[in-house]
């Protein structure tokens, strides 16, 4: 059994708008969260459909996070998540859930994997494992968060 | 830990996994936040109904005071009191679920229609609406 964070929350929005708001701007709602304190900074988009890559990039300089492992719309995407710079293949896994609620959507983020990393793996950042995942969660929180007000102010921005 | 209402209470279960499974089909609470070890246990969760949030713990690993009531013979020191639109309507789906009502669906003096039921390890619950013209003392 993987050890994970689960964080959940009420999107005024149907599935399919609540499904492309999550991927197509995902930059706008990651960028609320902060992990170890260091807000991100860069663009993100993914490039949808199973095999897709989450890309990072700053300027001209782009990174993969991950690769697309699932991609069902509206019901749910799945993505790898790496850390840059880090050569070591390790990665942790995301899951975003979507499901019709009282003419709203429930989104549930979970976030796993975390037992794969190294000790001294620089996704860890020296943190035990509550510690860090206490962070992912306070920081998974914040982002779903800002997606929420994402939606209700019916920003969609393309 | 999220951001939520000032005050949270915190209740202790044995088995919080399916504490947390009983409280949404009975009562109708929604997940908001969940820490799973690598063993697979629910090590702290947030559920939320309404404005309010109630966070679900194991007693595993904590102080001999935290227990959960039926560890305790069903003993309660407090119990919790939400207010939902329709307290009938959540009678209704908490009995289908399976919860015992420890005192039955009543129109209180205070202006507050309410039934009062134990959950799947015994903790109480008071579920309540405000009557028509009732002010709450």
């Amino acid at each position: 059994m993987s050890q994970r964070v689960s964080v959940s929350t009420r999107v005024a929005a149907a599935p399919a708008e609540a499904f492309a708001l999550f991927t197509g701007e995902i930059g706008t709602w990651w960028a609320a969260g902060a992990v170890n304190g260091a807000r991100w900074h860069g663009a993100l988009h993914f490039e949808p459909g199973a095999g897709g890559r989450l890309l990072k990039s700053i300027g001209d300089q782009a990174f993969e996070i991950g690769r697309v492992q699932v991609w069902e719309p509206p019901a749910r995407f799945v993505f790898e998540c790496r850390e840059q710079g880090d050569a070591t293949g390790a990665c942790t896994e995301v899951e975003v859930r979507f499901a019709a609620a009282e003419g709203a959507t429930r989104v549930t983020l979970e976030h796993r994997g975390f037992e794969t990393l190294p000790a001294d793996h620089p996704a860890r950042g020296g943190l035990a494992r509550e510690a860090l995942l206490r962070l992912w969660g306070q920081c998974w929180t914040e982002r779903l968060e800002q997606a929420k007000a994402c939606a209700e102010r019916g920003r969609r921005g393309r | 830990m999220s951001k939520g209402p000032s005050v949270t209470p915190a209740l202790f279960y044995d088995d919080p996994g399916a504490a947390l499974d009983w409280l949404a089909k009975a009562f109708g609470f929604e997940p908001r936040l969940s820490f799973t070890d690598a063993a697979g246990r629910i090590a702290y969760a947030e559920v939320e109904l309404g404005t309010g949030v109630v966070t679900v713990r194991q007693t595993r690993g904590h102080s001999p005071h935290d227990r959960s009531p039926r560890d305790v013979s069903g003993v309660n020191t407090a119990h919790l009191a939400v207010l939902v639109p329709d307290v009938d309507a959540h009678c209704a789906r908490a009995v289908a679920a399976g919860a015992r009502v420890l005192e039955p669906l009543e129109d209180k003096f205070y202006g507050l229609r309410s039934y009062t039921a134990e959950d799947c390890e015994g903790h109480r619950w008071s579920f309540e609406s405000r009557l028509a013209g009732g002010n709450r003392e």
